[in-house]
């Protein structure tokens, strides 16, 4: 019974997809958007039915579909699992997808590709579900490499913009990077276990040498640095904003991009083996974390703002992975999705209401027109921010504790000023578009707050922002039947550090508001070295440019024009022209005329078979000499 | 003896046919795909007949005692597996032909190529295996010559020059071996299993890997591939290169599994050198056919990697990327052709928008393009994990490189969407028409299905594959 609704919970979004692509080219039919939509509540409803069958303490659903591929030692079934850690990844995915599906009605109704839009994003998450539910690595790689298409898919969904193609090719090409050393992971993993199923594997890692498991470990994490866009390969995510905005609140803020989390968390009995690569993980996290949060803080582009946000929180996810606490982790990937894509939904409304239009700088007093948006964008950003009570304060909190629990205090530290500049951008963000004078005005625009329907919708995001934290107790209980708990040495300053923590979110907040509430601050802050390099992103996207991309172009010319034309096609030709130059008398042969030729060819060939029946028959011992001598026989 | 009609049957309905309908050329492709269907056919009916093991005696004909001299027509799964490929795709090819000029000439030249391929796949004597081969190459220089782009004439003396120098390598070869054995037929000279000499093992190798191809014989390819007409582009990397692949399995690999795997290493690292090399090639590449022709020669790279394992898996891999590079490179010739067919230009630039003006077939593109890169779901994931598998569990994991080919793939191909399917329309393609006909259309349709099918659900060209390498002695 229960494995009718793991297939309905798989299938439901692909029917969606098959069955919008079916009109992808029309016009838009309203109805490709109701019936996705309605495929992909009936998957989040067969989720929440798993889920609470496993809640209610139900065994590991466990299917194997059939045989994907079998010759000589080489057996690969092919399988899907629910269980503690998959079925919470499908709540978080069905549930932000059926939001997006309901507000993307809405957000895309002027659309041309309305129709093809849909398409694409049920193929989405048709393949984050085979990520999440597959029971090995190669269906894990398969939905990885599934939502890597439909991201570039969706990316470029405007393809008659230069950026926009551009943009999702570089996030394809950042991603097959990537995805190398994922493979290479995979190999190792199968090569040394003869498996590729998780229970498997799982069960014969502890028995294979440490550098082995090294390997492995930090192989399958070069595949999660590129789906969660982590540091060198991070440049693709801010560029992704391209797409329309309801595939960055699906896609790169709340599923796909907490892919490399997941599979952290799904791995975590090779990364439990590996503490150093498991520190080597947290590390990046923060790092990236505080690098993505300055980025942030003077960009003036409304999405690249929230994407350099969630940059900085899948740090903070990586360094609860990394240090073992992977049900931390899973939490703040959950709590994320939900106020992430909330953020990012109203940053859509915005959008509508500004006609695309995504400098904050630019807007200005919107929440007299657009009320409700602001409400929603503000309770993410205090979400975001980790104010209590809210979803972000539970999950970030226990992240910091994570890292003070282990001694690792340069890594709290880091978090902790981060967590202060999280604070800070949020609410600049908010400040500059919602709040001080209306500045849009002078710049002609008409902003209008977005359809009731559309604010329906986001409303159940809304609450799980809210609410999400709550259950942090039930949680721990839940999850800990499949993931190992996270021992906590921090009891006796729990309150202190939340104390802390909260003193510097609520300090970034304030100060936030104290600068932006007469809006954006001097053009002179701009003149400053420190501005210049922030807002440049590091120059990190120049130095790709001249070091990556150029010679890459350069040696393949070089390869093309100087060895391919010049030496190894002209030494064909030189060969051919000598034996041209002797066979002047023979050139009536080659008149070009292909009939002539076709009758050479065919004396030829007579000539031939004649010398070998020659041969045949007088198997001569001078013939046997002669070969034999030159080694050949 | 219904067998011996299927290779001379088509032969001489080629004559017969252009003799007859020279006046009717609307017949022609009906009478073309009505064989081809009964080619198929009959191919699958051997599929089901063959044995569990080994070989499936069909016959001996045109006995000359004198000699070996004997035509035996014996099939196992391998060349039933070629057998059925081939006349799918000359299928295939057909549709895709369905509005060719001079129909006539073309279809009884298609007609003739089916007789000496089924020749080829089918006669296990030398000689006779011989003949066939170098049949081939006479409709298939024809319909380059004719029927190709501005420099055809260039580009089919040079195709027929190169592969022709291979076939004598390959005479000599099998000369050689019939000198040392007595016998003129592959199953025997296997059952006498002889130290065969180095020689022997170069030539043979030389020669097919000319037809593979394999760097540095490859400048042949781009070529012919660009100068050949779209369909007959299929032919080549469909059918004539699966030749080289068949023939480096049967003759090399089955034959002298000792040699082989002595020599194992020049096998690799020449198939890494092109799977790499034509890579990089294609990524230079602004004329789309030529960008399509040097893709197609890093996935034979590939092929050669894993013949060069000289192991079950290995063979069985080479097998399934043979068939699933046949259909994924197709599409993308017969959609570059297309493409210049109806904008006129050969050149990337001079394209761009597509998508707006012709959806599904950019649809097509991208699919294909994207199984060539190896996305999981289509044929090209499969044939590249498997290849890769195979080789890492032969040569250890330094082989991973080998997955920075598919990378390299990625780079030119995503490149090419942008610039042809996706991005601002061009004045040359918004003044275009772009209809296509609705037979061209549903060839193009097949392959992406094929490409899907197999990708989703390999098992069944595994389980011809198993069947087929079951019977090799001295493979791992």
């Amino acid at each position: 019974m229960m494995e009718m609704y793991l297939y309905l919970a798989l299938f439901a979004p692909l029917a969606g997809s098959l069955f919008a692509a079916l009109f992808g080219a029309s016009p838009k039919t309203l109805w490709t958007g109701l019936i996705t939509s309605g495929l992909l509540f009936t998957s989040f409803v067969s989720s929440v039915i798993l889920f609470s069958y496993l809640l209610s303490g139900g065994e590991v659903i466990h299917v194997e579909m059939m045989t994907w591929m079998a010759t000589g030692n080489l057996y690969i079934p092919f399988g899907f699992v629910v269980d503690e850690v998959s079925a919470t990844m499908m709540i978080v995915v069905t549930t932000v997808s059926t939001v997006v599906h309901v507000y993307a009605i809405g957000y895309m109704d002027h659309d041309k590709g309305f129709n093809r839009f849909f398409s694409y994003l049920s193929a989405f998450v048709f393949s984050m579900m085979v990520l999440v539910m597959s029971d090995n690595f190669a269906g894990l790689f398969i939905g990885w490499e599934g939502v890597g298409l439909c991201s570039w898919l969706l990316i470029g969904f405007w393809y008659h913009k230069e950026t926009a193609t551009w943009a999702a090719n570089e996030a394809f090409i950042m991603n097959r990077i990537a995805d190398l050393g994922m493979l290479i992971g995979i190999f190792l993993i199968y090569w040394n276990t003869g498996s590729l199923q998780y229970d498997k594997v799982f069960a014969e890692v502890p028995y294979l040498d440490i550098d082995t498991v090294t390997m492995i470990g930090i192989f399958l994490f070069v595949g999660a640095m590129g789906k969660s866009a982590q540091f060198p390969l991070h440049t693709w995510l801010a560029d992704a904003m391209e797409g329309p905005t309801p595939v960055s609140a699906l896609i790169h803020a709340a599923t796909m991009v907490t892919a490399g989390v997941y599979l952290v968390i799904r791995a975590n009995p090779i990364y439990d083996l590996i503490p150093d690569v498991g520190y080597m993980i947290a590390s990046l996290g923060a790092f990236v974390a505080i690098f993505a949060a300055t980025m942030a803080l003077v960009n003036r582009d409304m999405k690249r703002i929230i994407a350099y946000s969630t940059l900085s929180q899948l740090g903070y996810m990586f360094v609860a992975a990394g240090l073992g606490a992977y049900w931390v982790a899973l939490f703040h990937l959950m709590a994320h999705a939900f106020f992430k894509a909330l953020l990012f939904l109203g940053a859509g409304n915005v959008m509508h209401a500004m006609d695309d239009e995504l400098d904050p700088v630019k807007m200005g007093g919107l929440r007299h027109a657009m009320k409700w948006t602001m409400v929603m964008m503000t309770l993410a950003s205090v979400a975001l921010a980790g104010i209590y009570p809210l979803a972000g304060f539970f999950s970030k909190d226990k992240i910091l504790e994570v890292a003070f629990s282990g001694d690792h205090y340069i890594l709290w530290g880091t978090l902790w000023v981060t967590a202060g500049l999280t604070a800070f951008y949020s609410f600049r963000l908010i400040m500059l578009a919602f709040f001080g004078e209306k500045r849009h005005e002078a710049l002609g625009f008409h902003p209008h707050e977005a359809y009731k329907y559309v604010l329906w919708a986001m409303s159940p995001l809304a609450v799980l922002a809210v609410i999400a934290g709550w259950f942090e107790h039930e949680f721990v209980h839940f999850i800990t039947h499949l993931l190992p708990n996270f021992e906590f040495h921090t009891h006796h300053v729990e309150m202190i550090l939340i104390i802390v923590t909260s003193m510097i979110a609520l300090g970034g907040i304030i100060t936030a508001i104290m600068l932006y509430k007469n809006g954006p601050l001097s053009k002179k802050w701009e003149e400053r070295p420190c501005y210049k390099v922030l807002i440049n992103q590091y120059f990190i996207p120049q130095f790709y440019e001249e070091f990556f991309t150029k010679p890459y172009r350069e040696l393949s010319r070089v390869l093309w024009k100087e060895v391919d034309m010049k030496i190894v096609d002209a030494s064909v030709d030189g060969i051919a022209n000598t034996i041209y130059g002797t066979g002047e008398k023979t050139r009536h042969m080659q008149d070009g005329n292909l009939s002539s030729m076709l009758r050479w060819m065919v004396i030829g060939l007579l000539i031939l078979l004649t010398l070998a029946a020659a041969f045949s028959f007088g198997t001569s011992d001078t013939v046997q000499q002669a070969l034999s001598d030159l080694g050949a026989i | 003896m219904f067998y011996l009609t299927l290779i001379f049957g088509p032969l001489f309905l080629a004559v017969v046919v252009y003799a007859l309908f020279r006046n009717f050329e609307g017949v022609v492709k009906y009478i073309a795909l009505a064989l081809f269907a009964k080619m198929l056919a009959a191919s699958i009916e051997l599929y089901n007949a063959l044995p569990a093991e080994g070989y499936l005696k069909l016959g001996s004909f045109l006995h000359v005692e004198a000699f070996n001299y004997v035509l035996t027509l014996q099939v196992d799964m391998l060349s039933v597996v070629m057998l059925i490929l081939s006349s799918l795709l000359l299928i295939l090819v057909t549709l895709s032909s369905w509005t060719m000029k001079n129909q006539a000439a073309y279809f009884s030249l298609l007609i003739m190529f089916s007789g000496a391929i089924f020749g080829v796949f089918m006669s296990t004597n030398l000689i006779w295996f011989f003949i066939f081969w170098e049949l081939t190459l006479v409709p298939m220089f024809f319909l380059v010559g004719i029927w190709g782009a501005e420099q055809r004439v260039y580009a089919a003396v040079k195709f027929f020059l190169y592969t022709h120098v291979a076939s004598m390598l390959i005479l000599l070869a099998f000369y050689l071996l019939y000198a040392q054995t007595g016998f003129l037929d592959v199953t025997l000279i296997k059952e006498a299993a002889i130290a065969t000499p180095a020689l022997v093992w170069w030539l043979l190798f030389l020669g097919f890997a000319v037809k593979l191809p394999i760097f540095p014989f490859h400048t042949w390819l781009p070529d012919a591939h660009v100068q050949a007409p779209a369909p007959i582009s299929v032919l080549l990397a469909g059918v004539l290169l699966k030749m080289g692949a068949y023939g480096m399995i049967r003759f090399v690999i089955e034959l002298m599994p000792e040699s082989s795997r002595e020599y194992a290493i020049y096998m690799l690292i020449l198939g890494l050198i092109t799977a790499f090399f034509a890579g990089f090639l294609a990524i230079y590449q602004t004329h789309i056919k030529k960008m399509v022709a040097y893709s197609s020669i890093s996935h034979m790279g590939l092929v050669m990697i894993a013949i060069a394992t000289v192991s079950y898996e290995g063979l069985s891999a080479a097998l399934y990327e043979m068939i699933g590079h046949a259909f994924i490179i197709s599409p993308l010739f017969l959609i570059a052709g297309y493409l210049h067919h109806k904008t006129g230009s050969w050149q990337m630039g001079d394209m761009g928008g597509i998508v707006q003006r012709a959806p599904y077939v950019s649809a097509i593109f991208v699919l294909a393009g994207m199984a060539a890169l190896g996305l999981p779901g289509t044929m090209g994931f499969i044939g590249e994990i498997t290849i890769l598998i195979s080789a890492i569990k032969v040569n250890g994991a330094w082989i991973a490189v080998i997955a920075l080919a598919s990378l390299i793939s990625a780079g030119y191909l995503i490149w090419t969407f942008r610039r042809v399917i996706y991005g601002e329309m061009s004045p040359v393609v918004a003044s275009a028409d772009f209809k296509m006909h609705k037979i061209e259309f549903s060839a193009l349709v097949l392959f992406a299905g094929l490409i899907v099918l197999f990708g989703l659900y390999p098992q069944p060209i595994f389980d011809a594959a198993n069947q087929a390498f079951a019977h090799f002695g001295g493979v791992q």
